[in-house]
C-alpha cells in the first residue's frame, strides 16, 4: 500500500514528457525523485497532485485512483509547492483553518499541532498577519506548517529547502522523519543528494521522462562509483555523459 | 530589438491592448449603460442649453465655480505614460541617459497629445455654458483653453522630472495641481480680461523657464532615474487602465489590492457556517478585496440615487435599471472565482470543482438578494416604482442564479 506509480505517461499542451513512469512510494517510505532540470520531475508531480491528467497509466494512493475518485485521493495528500502560494486576502490563521476545513478535520482537535508547529517555525506570533508581509522563506514556511498540520498519508514535497534557513531545513527533515514514523509516505524531489542520502530510502532517477534508476542511496551511490558523501557528483557525472543509463 | 524604437513597440502594444477591450467594452454591457446614463446626461445638457442666454438663471455666480472646478478636475486627468516594466530595471540597467534623453522624451510627447485631448474635452463640454454665462470674445475663451492646455503639459514635465534620483520636490501637490491652476482660471473669470491676459502670459513665461530647468536637468549625462518610482508609477497607470475596462469587461492581469477590514471579521464567520472552508474563503477575498467590495458598494449607491430619482418614470425604466444593478453586481463579482482558481491551493484541496462552483454561485445569490433590499428601499416611496424594482431585480436574480452565472462558470473553469 502507499503510493503507486503505474506506467505513467504525461505532459501538458501536447507534450510528452513522461513515458511509462512506474514507481511506487511505500507508507512508512522517503522516496527522492531526482533528476536534471526537464527530466519529468514536476511534471510527475502536477499528475500526482492532480493538477493535470494522465494521458495513459495509472496512479493509486491506497487502493483510491485519482482519475476514479480525485476528491477522496486529494484528501490522501499535503503537499508543499517550490513556491509558496497563498491567497493574499487571507491571513495566516486563515489558511489554516481554512485547510483544516477543507480536510473536513476538526479545528479544535488540531489545533493544538497547529500551534506546535508554528512555534517551531517561529510563525507563532504572526497569526494574524496578511501574506503581503511575509518574506519568501516565512510563505515557504506557512505552506510547510499547512502541509505538516494534516498529518495526511502522503506528503509530496517539491524542493523542500528552496528559501529555508539552516534551522529551518534540519526541522523539515526531522518531521518528515516523524511522518514516516507514523507509517505515511513522503515523495520529494531535489537536488541536494548528499545531504538527502541521510534520510531518503529511495532515490528514483528520472532521465528524459523515463525512469532511470531506483534504488536505495547506496546502489546510486554504488552504481556511479561515489560515496554517500560525495552523491551530490552524480549530476556533474550525468551532464559530462559518463553515467551508464538504461539506453 | 532596436532600443531606440522601444517606446514605439510598447506604445503601439498598448493600443492594441485599448483596441481589444475598448471592443468587447462596445460589444457587452457598456453600450447598454451608454444608453441608459450617457443617454439621459446628454437629454438633461441638451435642455439645460435650452434655456436663452439672457435668462437670470446664467445670472447665478455658482456656474463660474461650477465651471472654475470642471476645468481643475479635467487638470488631474493625464498622467506621463511610460509603459515601463518591473524587468526593465535589470535589462535597461545602464541604459539611463537614453531613457531621460530619448524614452522619456517620447513617452512625454504622447502623454502630452493625449493630456490636451482631455483638456480639449473638458473644455469644450462647458463651452455653451461658459459663452452662455458672459464669455463672449472669442480671445477670452482661447485663453481659458490656452492656460489648461499648457499647464496640464507643464504638469506632464513635473512628473517626468520626478522619476529622477536627484529629483526635487518641486511644490506640494495641492498647491501645484489644485491651488494655482484655481487662482489663474479664477482671474481670468472675474478680472477684467486684459487683467487675465497679462497674468496668464506672466504664468506661461514663469512655466517655461521652470519646464526648461527640469528639462535641462533630465537631459544632463549624470541623470539617473528612480527605478522603483518609476515602475510603480507605471503599474499604478496600467492598473487603472484596466480597472476601468473591467467596470464592464472581464479583464486578466488585474493587479490585487487587499483591505485587511478586521471590524467585519466576526461578519464574515455570522454569515459563513463552522467549518465551512470554501464559502467563507470566497466572503473573505470578497470582502478584502479592494476593488470588487468598493465597486459594488458605488453600484448599489449609484443605482439607489437614480432609483429615488426616478420614482416616476415609466416602470419599464425602473424595472431595466434595478434588472442592470443585479446584473452588474453579479458580474463584478464573478471573476472573483477564477482568480480563487488560479490559486493551487484552491485546485488541491479535496473540494470538487462542482461543489465550488455551486457555493459560489450561492454567494452571488446573497449579493443579488441584498441588492433586492436596496432596490426595495429605494424605491418604496411609490407602489408602481416598488412593484416594477422588484420584478425587474427578481427577474434578474433567477436569471442570474440559474442561467447566467452557471453558463460562465462553464466556459471559465
Amino acid at each position: 500500500m502507499g503510493l503507486k506509480i503505474d506506467n505513467l505517461s504525461g505532459g501538458y499542451a501536447g507534450n510528452n514528457v513522461l513515458k511509462n513512469v512506474t514507481f511506487e512510494v511505500p507508507n512508512g517510505k522517503i522516496v527522492a525523485l531526482i533528476g536534471l532540470n526537464g527530466a519529468g520531475k514536476s511534471t510527475t508531480i502536477n499528475h500526482v497532485i492532480g493538477q493535470r491528467p494522465p494521458y495513459a497509466g495509472s496512479i493509486v494512493l491506497n487502493n483510491i485512483d485519482i482519475s476514479q475518485d480525485p476528491t477522496a485521493f486529494k484528501q490522501q495528500i499535503a503537499y508543499i509547492p517550490e513556491q509558496p502560494i497563498l491567497y493574499d486576502e487571507l491571513t495566516l490563521e486563515e489558511h489554516l483553518h481554512f485547510m483544516l476545513a477543507s480536510h473536513n478535520l476538526d479545528d479544535e482537535q488540531h489545533w493544538q499541532r497547529v500551534l506546535a508547529l508554528l512555534a517551531k517555525f517561529r510563525l507563532d506570533n504572526k497569526l494574524h498577519w496578511l501574506p503581503i508581509h511575509f518574506s519568501k522563506g516565512m510563505r515557504q514556511k506557512v505552506m510547510i506548517v499547512a502541509a505538516f498540520m494534516l498529518n495526511a498519508p502522503l506528503l509530496i514535497v517539491d524542493e523542500p529547502f528552496l528559501g529555508l534557513d539552516t534551522l529551518a531545513q534540519k526541522d523539515v527533515v526531522r518531521l518528515m522523519e516523524d511522518q514516516v514514523r507514523q507509517g505515511n509516505g513522503v515523495l520529494l524531489t531535489t537536488h541536494l543528494l548528499g545531504s538527502a542520502a541521510s534520510y531518503v530510502d529511495t532515490f528514483v532517477v528520472l532521465k528524459n521522462g523515463q525512469v532511470d534508476f531506483i534504488g536505495s542511496p547506496e546502489e546510486l551511490a554504488q552504481k556511479h562509483k561515489l560515496s554517500l558523501a560525495n552523491l551530490d557528483d552524480f549530476f556533474d557525472l550525468r551532464q559530462e555523459g559518463q553515467s551508464d543509463g538504461p539506453n | 530589438m532596436g532600443l531606440t524604437k522601444l517606446f514605439w513597440q510598447r506604445f503601439a502594444t498598448a493600443q492594441q491592448r485599448n483596441i481589444k477591450y475598448l471592443r468587447l467594452l462596445f460589444n457587452e454591457h457598456f453600450v447598454l449603460f451608454l444608453l441608459i446614463a450617457f443617454g439621459g446626461l446628454v437629454l438633461g445638457y441638451r435642455s439645460l442649453l435650452m434655456v436663452p442666454a439672457s435668462s437670470d438663471f446664467w445670472q447665478n455666480p455658482w456656474w463660474k465655480f461650477a465651471i472654475l472646478a470642471w476645468l481643475v478636475i479635467g487638470l488631474q486627468l493625464g498622467h506621463l505614460v511610460t509603459y515601463f516594466r518591473p524587468a526593465d530595471r535589470l535589462f535597461l540597467l545602464g541604459q539611463d541617459h537614453f531613457l531621460m534623453s530619448r524614452y522619456l522624451k517620447q513617452a512625454l510627447g504622447i502623454s502630452a497629445g493625449f493630456a490636451s485631448v482631455w483638456q480639449l474635452i473638458f473644455f469644450a463640454s462647458v463651452w455653451p455654458i461658459l459663452t452662455a454665462v458672459g464669455f463672449h470674445q472669442i480671445v477670452s475663451l482661447l485663453l481659458v483653453l490656452l492656460f489648461t492646455v499648457m499647464y496640464k503639459i507643464f504638469l506632464l514635465v513635473i512628473e517626468r522630472y520626478q522619476l529622477l534620483t536627484t529629483a526635487k520636490q518641486v511644490a506640494n501637490d495641492i498647491i501645484l495641481k489644485i491651488l494655482i491652476p484655481i487662482i489663474i482660471l479664477a482671474s481670468l473669470f472675474w478680472l477684467p480680461s486684459l487683467v487675465g491676459l497679462g497674468i496668464v502670459l506672466v504664468v506661461v513665461f514663469l512655466v517655461v523657464i521652470v519646464a526648461r530647468q527640469l528639462n535641462a536637468q533630465a537631459g544632463q549625462v549624470s541623470a539617473a532615474l528612480a527605478w522603483p518610482l518609476a515602475i510603480q508609477q507605471a503599474q499604478s497607470h496600467e492598473q487603472a487602465v484596466l480597472h476601468f475596462y473591467a467596470l464592464f469587461a472581464e479583464v486578466p492581469q488585474q493587479a490585487k489590492s487587499i483591505k485587511r477590514r478586521a471590524y467585519l471579521d466576526s461578519v464574515i464567520v455570522w454569515l459563513t457556517p463552522k467549518g465551512a472552508g470554501i464559502q467563507r474563503l470566497y466572503l473573505t477575498q470578497l470582502i478584502r478585496n479592494n476593488e470588487i467590495l468598493p465597486l459594488i458598494l458605488r453600484l448599489w449607491l449609484v443605482a439607489i440615487i437614480i432609483l429615488i430619482n426616478v420614482h416616476s418614470a415609466p416602470s419599464w425604466l425602473i424595472a431595466a435599471i434595478a434588472a442592470m444593478t443585479v446584473y452588474l453586481v453579479n458580474f463584478q463579482i464573478y471573476p472573483l472565482f477564477l482568480q480563487t482558481r488560479q490559486v493551487l491551493w484552491t485546485q488541491l484541496v479535496p473540494i470538487g470543482l462542482v461543489d465550488q462552483k455551486k457555493l459560489f454561485n450561492r454567494l452571488l445569490l446573497g449579493f443579488s438578494l441584498l441588492s433586492i433590499v436596496m432596490i426595495l428601499a429605494a424605491t418604496v416611496t411609490t407602489w408602481s416604482a416598488l412593484l416594477a424594482g422588484l420584478a425587474g431585480a427578481i427577474l434578474m436574480t433567477i436569471f442570474c442564479y440559474y442561467f447566467y452565472i452557471p453558463r460562465l462558470l462553464k466556459k471559465g473553469q
